[in-house]
């Protein structure tokens, strides 16, 4: 069920009348969870067996892992294990399994085989949410949670199990306490959030996405400064893209009374890589830091297992994004920019402090610089092929002649992002600027209404597929 | 109950501010005349006579309705003009006033004429058309176009030339068959005398939704996405009929509706063909080909039609500079109506034959 359908709408609106009626943290709790299983079903029922059995596994993992479990350090480590190992062995068979075999009978000249098998709807980010719930018990952040109920909705909980915010179970769990009654100052909140998200998607993605889909299509036959428009195109769409239905489902869980956190803060404002991965996906890369390069020992074994370290989670995290070389190859180009960023940051640490306009123009510079090299990765993670990735880049970089088009709503919206950019470091430190309107005062709700109204003027209806839904 | 009250009142003047404020602002991006639809006249609706339209959400464009209810700077007002029809391909609102192909054939002949009015060859020179009017309409294809065909040389019994453009060859037997209808010709439809014809009502309707430009694009935006629900069983449908037609009997549906226009209309008869195009993998352009061209060519020919087919025009202007005759710098290139290029090719083509035939 897209957040973006009729559906939606209607069962969104009984879920709220539901839990209006209800009290109490607990009837709160079994109506959400409910509604999850029936968002769930709605997408795809074949797989809410998969959903529920995962979460059970985890449940029983939990106690056996908890501090307070009566099994013995080894044990717990065993379980630990287990349990990981089986969530990781469920992505691999659904994700992995025809990448797998595709790879094995490629390097051993076999018969080409392919391998159908359906990908459960949101099995990346809940089997994540699963893993970090295991983890989180594991290392004394939270204690093991008894309640069945409880563990079932974090790993379902609808407004996130399609695309994310991945929320670790350490943050979501103490939201669990309250009695999640529908207020006023949480609709509003929610519902502005949601308004964004929709129209970052509706009126400036998925309209960016009609220039990078014709162009990407045929880039042969496309001019650089076309072609250059359409990489720049893509770097904004997959940002308002997938920062829109972030929002969104933001809106929707703050509405019920839930605080998933943010996932985007103007990522294409960051200096560098280590930056940029705090801006973008905020609770991706963050379970990635906390469950897989901290494990590996972070940055506590020396330069060389650092670097390491920082490689080898951001293949993953290409590897995580999609069952093909060329997001692992885009993971490893990631980890391979990140390292050099840190080397070079390391080199300069012992470097006198800039004076204060130089300093700001340096600034400036790796911002530039740190979004063209972003902008350029993110031409193998589109084309997913890279003999088209390299004659992009070649006919780029030749100035080669063909179509002219370059796309306006490209500049538009580039530009559009620019000076919410330089508002943002003018005004809130280089962070997010978006705050929720005072819908008391009569100007604010006119804005709103406008807002309401240009987004259903500029909505581009067309395919409405998210992208990182694919993940 | 007050402060529910007072809440509600508040929430009501600021929708309609908003409403009042984005609609304002629309008048920059997309204006639609007023639509009357006529039953018996040379199209079958034809705009608001003298409003405006602004076109925005495909290329851009300015342009006046004019008298007649069409897009033109003018009228005709000298015998032998050209008069070309059309859907809103020929329409052309999505490019500036005097890209369209009408505007630049105009500006061709007109030089023509003017370098040819002393010494030239007077028999040749009042053989071509002075001028060329632009008659069309947004969804006006070819099968309501031939039934509207006695209309047109009623409403302009003075053109010497006809251009019907069409971006199909291939229709339906059960629009074949409506073609040969032909629509009965009222004087009292056309142009501004049709406003008489209107009631109060639908005359202040109609003055409504001028001013209201913003209902008209939410209008366009609900139509657009209940056509994208319902796109699935159109093109199975699309598909099944496809596959039953065979070229023969095509051929007998289609030879009487080009017979029946030859015999209505005296003077040069020309159908002006431009293919769909796609742009391929390897950076060429390819265009989109139908059996029924062929059959269609055929038939022109043998019943004194001229057939302007584009294809090697649109072919020849994108090797030469990559120009693509359809689609604009904020849709997508390749789809959609007639680019500047695209314009410019009709034109060049449509000259040839114009300055061709009168012995040039």
């Amino acid at each position: 069920m897209s957040f973006l359908s009729v559906r939606f709408g209607i069962f969104f609106l009984i879920l709220l009348l539901v839990m209006k009626m209800t009290r109490g943290a607990k009837t709160h709790q079994l109506v959400l969870l409910g509604a999850s299983y029936v968002f769930y079903a709605a997408g795809d029922w074949r797989f809410l067996a998969l959903l529920a059995g995962i979460s059970l596994v985890m449940w029983k993992c939990g106690l056996k892992v908890s501090q307070d479990a009566p099994v013995g350090g080894k044990g717990k480590k065993t379980w630990l294990i287990l349990g990981i190992c089986l969530d990781l062995l469920v992505l691999c068979v659904f994700k992995y399994a025809g990448f797998f075999v595709d790879t094995f009978t490629a390097a051993f000249g076999l018969p080409r085989t392919t391998i159908g098998i359906l990908l459960p709807l949101g099995l990346s980010f809940y089997i994540f949410q699963a893993i970090s719930y295991l983890a989180d018990v594991y290392m004394g952040k939270m204690k093991a949670e008894s309640s069945l109920r409880k563990v079932l909705l974090y790993i379902s909980f609808f407004p996130q199990i399609v695309s994310g915010p991945i929320v670790k179970a350490r943050d979501f769990f103490p939201q669990l306490e309250t009695d999640h009654e529908i207020t006023w100052e949480n609709l509003s909140w929610g519902g502005q959030k949601f308004l964004t998200g929709l129209f970052k998607k509706i009126v400036i993605a998925d309209r960016l996405g009609i220039c990078v889909d014709a162009v990407y299509a045929a880039p042969a036959a496309y001019s650089g400064i076309s072609l250059l428009t359409a990489v720049l195109a893509y770097a904004l769409q997959i940002y308002y893209d997938f920062s829109g239905y972030s929002d969104m489902a933001i809106g929707v869980a703050r509405i019920l009374g839930f605080d998933p956190g943010r996932n985007f803060n103007l990522p294409y404002l960051a200096a560098n890589p280590s930056e940029f991965w705090k801006r973008w996906h905020i609770s991706l890369s963050s379970w990635f830091r906390d469950y897989v390069y901290i494990p590996l020992g972070g940055n506590r074994k020396g330069e060389a297992r650092t670097y390491r370290n920082l490689f080898l989670t951001m293949l993953f995290s290409g590897l995580w994004h999609g069952a093909s070389w060329s997001f692992v190859a885009w993971g490893a180009l990631h980890g391979a920019v990140s390292v050099f960023s840190r080397a070079l940051g390391r080199k300069r640490k012992g470097e006198a402090p800039d004076a204060a306009v130089w300093g700001k123009v340096r600034h400036a510079f790796s911002v530039i610089l740190n979004f063209c090299v972003v902008t350029i990765l993110w031409i193998p993670f589109r084309t997913n092929n890279f003999g088209k990735a390299l004659l992009i880049l070649r006919r780029i970089f030749t100035w080669a002649p063909g179509i002219h088009y370059v796309y306006v709503y490209a500049l538009i919206f580039g530009i559009g992002l620019l000076f919410v950019e330089m508002a943002a470091v003018r005004f809130h430190q280089g962070n997010d600027i978006w705050r929720p309107l005072d819908l008391s005062r009569f100007g604010s709700r006119v804005i709103l209404c406008c807002f309401i109204l240009l987004t259903a003027v500029f909505a581009y209806i067309g395919d409405s597929a998210f992208i990182y839904a694919q993940f | 109950m007050r402060k529910w009250g007072r809440q509600a009142i508040s929430w009501a003047a600021a929708v309609i501010l908003a409403f009042c404020i984005c609609n304002a602002a629309m008048f920059l991006y997309e204006v639609q005349p007023g639509w009357i639809e006529r039953e018996n006249g040379a199209t079958l609706a034809i705009w608001d006579p003298g409003t405006a339209l602004v076109a925005g959400l495909e290329g851009r464009g300015y342009y006046h309705v004019d008298s007649k209810g069409y897009l033109n700077d003018s009228i005709p007002t000298e015998p032998g003009y050209c008069v070309v029809v059309g859907a809103s391909f020929t329409q052309g609102k999505e490019v500036e006033n005097g890209k369209r192909y009408t505007d630049l054939l105009n500006a061709m002949l007109s030089e023509q004429n003017g370098e040819n009015s002393d010494g030239g060859n007077d028999a040749a020179v009042s053989a071509r058309p002075s001028f060329v009017y632009n008659v069309s309409q947004e969804g006006y294809y070819f099968p309501d176009i031939a039934s509207g065909f006695y209309a047109l040389t009623k409403e302009f019994p003075d053109a010497g030339t006809i251009v019907i453009e069409t971006g199909k060859t291939s229709f339906s037997d059960r629009e074949l068959e409506a073609a040969l209808d032909q629509r009965a010709y009222d004087e009292a439809q056309n142009g501004e005398n049709i406003l008489a014809t209107l009631s109060p009502a639908k005359r202040f309707t109609m003055r409504v939704k001028e001013a209201m430009p913003l209902l008209n694009i939410l209008k366009t935006q609900a139509e657009t996405v209940k056509h994208r629900l319902s796109e699935g069983e159109e093109s199975a449908k699309g598909e099944e009929e496809a596959k039953e037609k065979d070229t023969a009997a095509y051929s007998d549906r289609l030879e009487p509706v080009l017979k029946m226009l030859r015999e209505e209309f005296d003077g040069t008869l020309i159908i002006a063909y431009h293919p769909d195009v796609t742009i391929c993998d390897d950076g060429s352009l390819s265009p989109v080909r139908y059996e029924e061209t062929e059959v269609f060519s055929r038939l022109c020919r043998e019943n004194g039609i001229i057939f302007m087919d584009a294809t090697q025009a649109i072919l020849d202007a994108y090797a030469e500079d990559y120009s693509v005759p359809y689609g604009f710098m904020n849709t997508t290139m390749g789809k959609g109506h007639f680019s500047q290029a695209g314009h410019r090719v009709m034109a060049e083509e449509l000259y040839k034959i114009l300055v061709g035939r009168s012995g040039q």
